[in-house]
């Protein structure tokens, strides 16, 4: 008998909901056949099964959502009865799944379970989680800290990337910013770029018969800047050694947020260091079409490297992103404004764009992240360069 | 102390009794001429004279038979049965005769019996000599089975079971035969029949074993201390009557059990531990009971193959693994 599960569709994914069954419980399967539809974060993708049998069971009804990795069916032999499966999640249908003893040490404690993590199998709370929670915090006059494991897990780097160990120093800086900002320390450092060169290129282009939005240009200018300072394409990693480390990336992966009508999803523009901007901006409309569509594929989601995220189009001056881990930067682009700019001895209109790069401290410092923004001003400014 | 082994220890018994009472007697096939498949008897037939050390032919339910009407004549006979493997020819004779005789005549009479027998499987032997009967006769009412583990608790048990006045099943281990342990010499001691032992105390699972299995237990839990679990070993010792309350105060203390026998899962002495601990220990469980038993197959032949059929260190490992999941 084979197990169905909810499977991992785009890095971001940690859970999913069953969107319906297309076969019901006693009917063949063919390796190949998609058996449901599953609605991630993202987008509605179809299940394939990986295994040819008789749907013996479905553990998971539509509509309910679990986590990756979860058994939402099994596969099996007709002839084989299904002994019944018991749900695996902690809490089913209002009762809190504990073992006898810490319901018994509940009781006692005065605990109530339904705030009490379980970490025993399923998720099941055992003794040791009650008398955790219940274990009064001694008063002291010490500094609270926060507790080191609120660090987020340290992704495997991507394939193909290097891993380098991190130093002394990289690493006492990484652990510090950890403890001051739990998750990924974000730092954010903002810049005015001229764009009247930009806006004229981009004229150009389009009068050329080549469709190309500003973003698209900034798209291209960020990944090759992405060339110019490497460190910024990188990843905060876990080594072989199971210390922090750094991973450089060798391809320039930028994935571009849109906007749904629930949401938002980022496609990744893949290599688009070398990729033209026609390209780019080809790639980025089919991609957006899809997942408007809800038929994004999970492969056009995942390994960016770089985000880039675009409110211009709202008039927005500028703000700053939250990074999309394992990436190590993301930045937020603002409006092109027309503003009075000093020009030689004379005031004239000048059309700028603040953008600001979020990175994550661990492995970007606030110089670097300045001297990636000063290499896309750079290319922005004058961007015959961004075309060669 | 001196240090002898579960053999030794066997046949220092056996020939004390003989000398202790002039009514203890020993039958068996090859026990004497031979001196014991398993060496068990060695030099009792030379010092004991045949009427007190009597080979038998190979005909099972005759000899048990027999021993069982000189028995209710006042006798104590002590019956060697080669392996458990062939006691089924002789059922009858144990489970509608000799454990209820004393019920079925209103205590006129009682059958001070004892059948020693190895158990289990081990070298080779085939499938239909490396069985586990233990639990078929510890489920049968009015006979009493003990199945020691050490050379101390042979000895103890062996006397305890020789002056009972009712039908034991002493059960042995050809594994265990060699093993050496702490035997006092000039002590007249006994093991209760029905008491268990925690062999070893631990904080965070029990380990419910008895025989072969106990010996396992005890090595895996000095490998596991090395993990930083801390596995206590109850030694049931008898399988009849059945030391409940060692049981439950062990699993009450430790919130964890798992059970491992060398019989065969489905209706084996595991299933009756397990529901014994949900029966009088469910609000003290932190996790659902492990048991460890044989793969339900007839034993193969082959080495490897048998191997891995039977319970071994590293499933007791994998299933104290499991039983601990979670726990900080």
């Amino acid at each position: 008998m084979a197990d169905v599960t909810m499977p991992r569709l785009s890095d971001t994914m940690s859970e999913g909901t069953v969107g319906r069954w297309l076969k019901n419980v006693g009917d063949q399967v063919a390796v190949g056949e998609i058996i449901a539809e599953i609605e991630t974060d993202k987008a509605t993708m179809e299940l394939e099964s990986f295994d040819a049998g008789t749907l013996q069971r479905i553990v998971i009804p539509a509509g309910q959502m679990v986590p990756i990795g979860e058994v939402i069916a099994y596969i099996g032999d007709a002839a084989l009865p299904m002994e019944a499966t018991p749900a695996v999640n902690g809490a089913e249908e209002g009762r809190v799944k504990a073992s006898p003893v810490a319901r018994r040490l509940a009781d006692e404690l005065g605990v109530d379970l339904r705030q009490v993590t379980g970490s025993g199998p399923g998720g099941r709370i055992i003794k040791d989680d009650v008398e955790m929670f219940a274990a009064p915090r001694k008063p002291g006059a010490t500094i609270p800290r926060p507790a080191r494991a609120a660090v987020p897990p340290a992704p495997a780097p991507a394939t193909g990337s290097s891993v380098a160990p991190m130093s002394r120093m990289r690493k006492a800086i990484s652990r510090a910013m950890s403890d001051s900002k739990p998750g990924v320390p974000h730092i954010s450092v903002t810049m005015e770029i001229a764009m009247d060169a930009a806006m004229a290129l981009r004229e150009q282009i389009i009068a050329s018969g080549t469709k190309v939005s500003l973003n698209d240009l900034v798209v291209k200018a960020a990944a090759k800047a992405l060339r110019a300072v490497p460190t910024v394409n990188t990843s905060y990693a876990s080594g072989p050694d199971g210390q922090p480390a750094i991973a450089s990336h060798p391809a320039v992966h930028v994935s571009v947020a849109v906007s749904l009508a629930d949401g938002l999803i980022a496609p990744v523009v893949r290599d688009a260091d070398t990729k033209s901007v026609g390209t780019i901006s080809a790639e980025i409309r089919a991609m957006v079409a899809r997942a408007r569509d809800g038929k994004i594929a999970p492969h056009e989601l995942d390994g960016a490297t770089f985000q880039v995220t675009n409110l211009g189009m709202f008039g927005v001056v500028e703000f700053s992103s939250i990074i999309t881990v394992p990436q190590a930067a993301s930045l937020a682009v603002g409006a092109v404004r027309k503003v009075p700019v000093v020009r030689g001895d004379q005031i004239v209109i000048g059309q700028v764009m603040n953008v600001t790069l979020s990175v994550d401290h661990r492995v970007v410092d606030g110089a670097v992240a300045a001297q990636y923004l000063q290499e896309l001003k750079k290319l922005l400014e004058s961007p015959v360069g961004i075309l060669i | 102390m001196p240090v002898i082994t579960y053999r030794q220890a066997l046949n220092n018994t056996l020939g004390e009794e003989l000398a202790r009472d002039p009514n203890v007697l020993l039958m068996g096939e090859e026990i004497g001429l031979f001196q014991g498949s398993y060496r068990i008897t060695e030099g009792l037939l030379e010092e004991f004279g045949p009427r007190r050390v009597v080979d038998t032919p190979i005909a099972e339910e005759g000899f048990v038979g027999l021993a069982i009407g000189a028995a209710m004549l006042g006798l104590r006979p002590v019956v060697e049965i080669m392996t458990i493997n062939f006691i089924l020819v002789a059922i009858d004779q144990v489970v509608n005769h000799a454990s209820k005789i004393h019920y079925m005549f209103g205590g006129q009479v009682r059958v001070p019996l004892v059948i020693r027998t190895p158990s289990g499987g081990t070298g080779q032997l085939g499938a239909t000599h490396s069985q586990s009967f233990e639990n078929w006769f510890a489920y049968c009412p009015g006979l009493k089975v003990v199945a020691p583990a050490t050379p101390y608790d042979a000895k103890g048990l062996l006397r305890a079971a020789i002056r009972d006045d009712d039908p034991v099943i002493f059960i042995e281990s050809l594994a265990l035969y060699d093993t050496k342990g702490e035997v006092p010499s000039n002590d007249d001691y006994v093991v209760p029949i029905g008491l268990a032992e925690i062999k070893r105390r631990g904080t965070d699972v029990t380990v419910v074993a008895y025989s072969r299995m106990t010996a396992v237990a005890m090595q895996v839990a000095q490998r596991m201390e090395q993990e930083g679990i801390s596995v206590e070993v109850v030694d049931l010792r008898s399988l009849r009557p059945l030391d409940r309350p060692t049981i439950i105060e062990s699993v009450r203390r430790t919130n964890r059990a798992v059970v491992i026998a060398e019989d065969w899962y489905s209706y084996g002495i595991t299933a009756e531990i397990a529901a014994t601990i949900q029966e009088q220990a469910f609000d003290y469980l932190d996790a659902p009971v492990q048991r460890v038993a044989g793969l339900e197959v007839p034993l193969p032949y082959a080495k490897d193959l048998s191997a891995v059929t039977k319970p071994s260190a590293n499933s007791l490992i994998h299933a104290i693994h499991k039983v601990l999941e979670g726990k900080r």
